[in-house]
């Protein structure tokens, strides 16, 4: 009798020793949510945040990107669009003019290797249109548009309104508009009070606090093959990584690869590099921003020192047609490689 | 079907099981089938970690590639490896065959080999593209 009640009771307690065993494999402190935007996707990871918290935060950050596409998208129906076939637009509001202002000041920044003016460029290589054309412009149309030196200088604005003489000026603030958004969801996070959020819009990634005691942990996607990956690496609590290259939108046309990314200075579609990596530290301002703009200068660098001393970029990497990485010193440090024993040759400068 | 002579209804009647035995015998099965969930999780590992001899090298998983050491051969296919050959005279290292997951080994005490699958990467949050 005894030994059967205590059987009975063993049961009971393997039972619940069971069932812990079971609980305990669920991650219930993440949070993950993805949503698609305009063909982009936005993807949200928090850690032991409050729910309702998290989704008002989602719908904020949804909200603010529907009403930046509204505004700047270059061909669609937009503000954007409207001045690019105007060259005059009025009744803009501050937020509106404030984006401008911060892209004409990154473009001085980097003195016009990153150049929002050069729509009309973008254009005529077939980059402004939902399927990507696959022409390639002829000199003299390239030239046409660089002779008239296409900048955001060459604006004239006000307190709510912006026009410019330059008819061969055209504003595309995409090589921005996925590290705003990603400066917009800082500041949400920020008024809602969310401590712990990795958010990856388009690839750019923003690392809001920590989720726990280790850090946000990213992999950086091969550029040469995008079901491989190329690095791993651990992010600091208010840093962002974002990288450009030649493999997301682009054409191939005479065995030749085009991609939409066009340099300013010579109006081409193509660079000796495939991709440039930055990493922004999280001390800096406008994190996003930075990590969206700065990886453009270097995909185009003829000197990848002198490039990352004016912009004060300390970690970057970019790699080449022939396969080699270079690496600043003090990235190197810190990244984990992750590619097949000879796809890559690591050079640290 | 009978068990020591017995039939199965002869073996209950004559009650040679208590309860206390399939407690046991429940609890037995019970971890062996909690151990094979936990050797199904394990995951992939991301580079083969080869000694032989005094000498410890590591190699990449994912590639097609065969390398020889001497009286062994290694096979790595794409994320998975194995000792092909072997000049030892059981074969133990052999008939192990495929080794994929994190601290899996496979060795060849005759040739002092030892292989295993190791990782440095075990998770990410996202992806930067």
């Amino acid at each position: 009798m005894l030994a059967k009640r205590l059987s009975k009771l063993l049961f009971k307690y393997f039972s619940i020793f069971l069932l812990l065993l079971i609980n305990s494999c669920s991650n219930s402190n993440f949070y993950e949510h993805k949503v698609l935007i305009y063909g982009t996707i936005l993807e949200f990871k928090f850690y032991d945040t409050d729910l309702d918290q998290a989704n008002q935060a989602i719908d904020q950050i949804v909200n603010k990107l529907n009403d930046l596409n509204k505004k700047f998208h270059p061909w669609k129906n937009s503000l954007i669009s409207q001045f690019n076939k105007t060259h005059q637009i009025e009744n803009c509001d501050q937020d509106f003019i404030n984006i401008i202002q911060t892209a004409k000041y990154y473009e001085n920044l980097t003195y016009s290797t990153f150049n929002p003016a050069i729509g009309k460029l973008i254009e005529i290589w077939g980059f402004h249109d939902d399927v990507i054309k696959g022409q390639v412009p002829n000199e003299e149309d390239i030239n046409k548009i660089l002779l008239t030196q296409p900048s955001l200088n060459q604006l004239l604005i006000t307190d709510n309104s912006i026009s410019s003489n330059n008819f061969f000026l055209k504003i595309d603030l995409g090589g921005m508009i996925k590290g705003l958004a990603l400066d917009m969801a800082k500041q949400t996070y920020q008024d809602i009070g969310i401590k712990n959020v990795l958010t990856n819009f388009g690839g750019n990634i923003y690392a809001h606090g920590k989720p726990g005691k280790r850090l946000w942990e990213v992999a950086i996607q091969n550029p040469h093959n995008n079901k491989l990956l190329l690095a791993k690496l651990k992010m600091q609590p208010g840093s962002a990584i974002g990288t450009s290259g030649d493999y997301e939108k682009y054409f191939i046309h005479d065995h030749q690869k085009y991609s939409h990314l066009i340099n300013p200075k010579n109006g081409q579609a193509f660079s000796i590099y495939s991709s440039a990596t930055v990493l922004i530290n999280p001390d800096e301002n406008d994190v996003g921003i930075k990590s969206d703009i700065f990886s453009k200068p270097l995909y185009f660098s003829e000197n990848l020192k002198e490039t990352s001393k004016s912009l004060q970029l300390n970690n970057f990497f970019i790699t080449n047609h022939e396969n080699h990485i270079i690496i600043s010193k003090s990235f190197a440090d810190e990244i984990i490689w992750l590619f097949n024993e000879g796809d890559f040759i690591v050079e640290v400068i | 079907m009978k068990l020591f002579g017995y039939s199965m209804r002869e073996i209950l009647l004559l009650k040679l099981f208590k309860l206390g035995d399939f407690l046991i015998f429940f609890i037995f099965i019970s971890i062996v089938i909690i151990s094979l969930n936990f050797y199904f999780q394990l995951p992939k590992g991301d580079y083969l970690e080869i000694s032989h001899g005094n000498e410890t090298k590591q190699y990449t998983l994912m590639q097609n590639k065969t390398l020889i050491f001497d009286e062994i051969e290694v096979e790595i296919n794409m994320g998975k490896a194995k000792i092909k050959k072997s000049n030892c005279s059981n074969q133990y290292c052999v008939m192990q065959g495929w080794i994929s997951k994190i601290n899996h080994s496979a060795v060849c005490i005759p040739n002092l080999f030892k292989m295993s699958i190791k990782s440095k990467t075990l998770s990410y949050d996202s992806t930067n593209y």
